[in-house]
């Protein structure tokens, strides 16, 4: 339970940086802390293999595929984004906390006992038992980060596009 | 059929696989290995066809897929854009650096796809939905140039939001049924309204909503396609935004939700909107891909619209402007692609006169803008009949107006298009550019014979192909 509670701050405080830091490689770190943490969170909730899914796409292909990106796009000197305006951050804070206490509220009335009962599968069971089809979409995902990072990353050509 | 099915899903796979090792044979291996694997899919599906009123469910490596007429129409129009965009590129991505890469990613842009039309469970549909996605942010930069990494960075972003808000309810559906199966869904929401599935239900269109480009959640868009390549912007526009929105919508709110009225009310209105915002924003574009790509929002309004009125004409007539608009709308961005790889610009008012430089560009042009306007026998006016008659048919008097004055106002925008880049007085800068090269313009005359024959033959492919896909909508299966 205090790793939980734990990682849940963190992972809000993460989330808060990634609003208010200027810096985008900065921003992009505090992203990937934020989808780390989430695993966490995901996997003390028994939810083995939307965590495996977080921890290896977001924490690991998207931080990848931004910070390449932004390293490309900007000079070294230009990578900060505008600052947001600190006035609007305690009423945003506020708006967000409100919504997610009422959200949280009314789920908690609202979700019915499940019509199926969820089996307690270990994590093998139910990735090479259950969603195989997801472990398809996985290989290729991984695919596509290799391909996307090799594309992102090669020599620009230097030829016309006309003639 | 299994064959068939499994060529269709992996294919593209194992092409993307073995890219690599084949480009190391030199430029040519790679362009017969990418032209292979795309003629092999759409043999495959054409193959399909003829089953298309029969639904299978089939194995594929110990994983189960399934094929009914809507996931059949989604996939012939995944191979058949999928593989005159591969043939375009042949030509076209020589002035890139990394062809094999670009070839693999286009690949891996299919199979994402192409799982999307053949899972048949919420979350299988969400991670090939990711594959597409994720290749396609990928494509949008591939010039690596500034305009094409901040679209990216921009459809990356918004995307996320709507992949977010996919996920939330996905977890909701599966916090309260313990299942994501469709079929399973769909028995356990037709017990009757519960906020918590309509709260999803919400979350569901906002998230597909900003995938299909629908107004409001369309910002992405506009950057988006007119910066990729030109074969990019022909997927994204003919074959992504109906895969990643239409068709998750339709197999979710139809296949799930057993589409109530207030959904389709919803679907009409936002159908509405995207409608008119496109077609009045296209109107004001100078720049040639960026009307084009606003008047892809416009023509997902009529698909919205189609949809919205709920009855067999609208949806049929949805249908089949999704088959439609696939074809005319490839056909117009790689068009497109070819005057700005012989010219180097998109700025219409750059243009002019290019009728007799590029003949073949030219003609093809034309017969995408009396496609996409709803001139007869060209296979836009077929669809656009659909969905007024799906209007008059439903009282919905002020639709069926509204949908013939925005076809009205569309060919307008577009023959304001052909006139300023195409006719008029040649602009001295181009008066040695010569037509585009063989690859290209093979692809763009094989779309607008497409654009003519479904004109022309538009009962056979009434009939093969978009009944059983509306027989599946209608009946929910």
């Amino acid at each position: 339970m205090t790793l939980l509670i734990g990682c849940l701050a963190l992972l809000v405080l993460s989330v808060v940086l990634l609003g208010v830091l200027r810096d985008l490689l900065y921003a992009a770190a505090s992203l990937a802390a934020a989808s780390v943490l989430l695993s966490i969170v995901l996997f003390q909730f028994g939810a083995n293999i939307a965590a495996a899914f977080e921890l290896s796409v977001c924490a690991g292909l998207i931080t990848v595929l931004f910070v390449s990106t932004v390293s490309l796009t900007m000079d070294s000197d230009q990578k900060t984004e505008a600052k947001l305006p600190a006035v609007f951050l305690l009423p945003m804070l506020a708006l967000f906390a409100g919504l997610a206490y009422f959200l949280v509220h009314w789920l908690a009335g609202a979700l019915p006992t499940p019509a199926t009962q969820v089996q307690a599968l270990t994590f093998q069971e139910a990735f090479w038992g259950q969603r195989t089809t997801d472990i398809l979409g996985q290989i290729s995902l991984v695919l596509v980060g290799v391909f996307g990072l090799l594309a992102i990353l090669r020599a620009k050509s230097t030829g016309r596009n006309h003639e | 059929m299994e064959a068939y099915v499994g060529s269709i899903l992996l294919l593209p796979l194992v092409g993307a696989l073995v890219m690599p090792w084949v480009s190391k044979l030199g430029r040519r291996a790679a362009d017969a290995l990418a032209g292979a694997v795309g003629l092999a899919v759409l043999a495959s599906c054409l193959a399909l066809v003829p089953h298309a009123g029969t639904p299978a469910t089939l194995q594929v490596l110990g994983t189960n897929f399934a094929v009914d007429g809507l996931s059949l129409l989604f996939l012939v129009v995944i191979s058949v854009v999928g593989f005159f965009c591969t043939v375009y590129s042949i030509d076209y991505i020589g002035h890139y650096s990394g062809r094999a890469k670009f070839y693999a990613l286009l690949m891996l842009l299919v199979f994402g796809l192409n799982g999307v039309v053949l899972v048949r469970d919420l979350f299988s549909l969400y991670v090939f939905l990711e594959v597409a996605s994720i290749s396609s942010y990928v494509l949008v930069a591939y010039n690596l140039e500034f305009d094409g990494i901040e679209s990216a960075l921009k459809y990356l972003l918004l995307s996320a939001v709507a992949t977010g808000m996919i996920l939330i309810a996905i977890s909701l559906i599966f916090a309260s049924t313990g299942t994501l199966s469709f079929a399973e869904l769909k028995a356990v929401l037709s017990g009757g309204p519960n906020p918590l599935f309509l709260f999803a239900a919400a979350l569901f269109f906002a998230g597909f909503g900003l995938k299909a480009a629908v107004v409001p959640f369309h910002a992405w868009l506009p950057d988006a396609h007119p910066s990729a390549p030109a074969p990019i912007s022909a997927m994204l526009s003919g074959v992504v935004i109906k895969v990643a929105g239409v068709y998750a919508l339709t197999r979710i709110f139809f296949g799930i939700y057993a589409a109530p009225s207030q959904v389709l009310k919803v679907f009409l209105v936002f159908g509405v909107a995207s409608m008119a915002a496109g077609a009045i924003l296209a109107y004001f574009q100078t720049d040639m891909k960026r009307m084009l790509a606003y008047s892809s929002i416009s023509q997902i309004g009529y698909i919205m619209i189609g949809l919205g009125l709920g009855n067999w004409l609208g949806i049929v007539g949805a249908l089949f402007h999704v088959v439609n608009h696939a074809l005319f709308k490839s056909l117009l961005f790689l068009n497109s692609g070819a005057v700005q790889f012989r010219t180097g610009t998109r700025d219409i008012r750059e243009m002019g006169g290019l009728e007799n430089r590029m003949p073949i560009t030219s003609v093809t042009s034309t017969f995408g803008t009396l496609s996409i306007a709803g001139i007869p026998p060209f296979n836009g006016f077929w669809s656009k009949l659909f969905i007024v008659l799906g209007a008059l048919a439903a009282k919905n008097y002020v639709i069926a107006v509204l949908t013939v004055s925005f076809s009205i106002f569309t060919l307008g925008y577009f023959l304001l298009l052909q006139r300023r880049v195409f006719f008029g007085k040649l602009n001295e800068r181009w008066r040695d550019i010569k037509e585009a090269p063989a690859a290209m313009s093979f692809s763009v005359i094989c779309l607008a014979a497409g654009c003519l024959l479904v004109g022309v033959f538009f009962n056979q492919v009434l009939r093969g192909l978009i009944e059983p896909a509306a027989r599946v909508l209608l009946g929910g299966n």
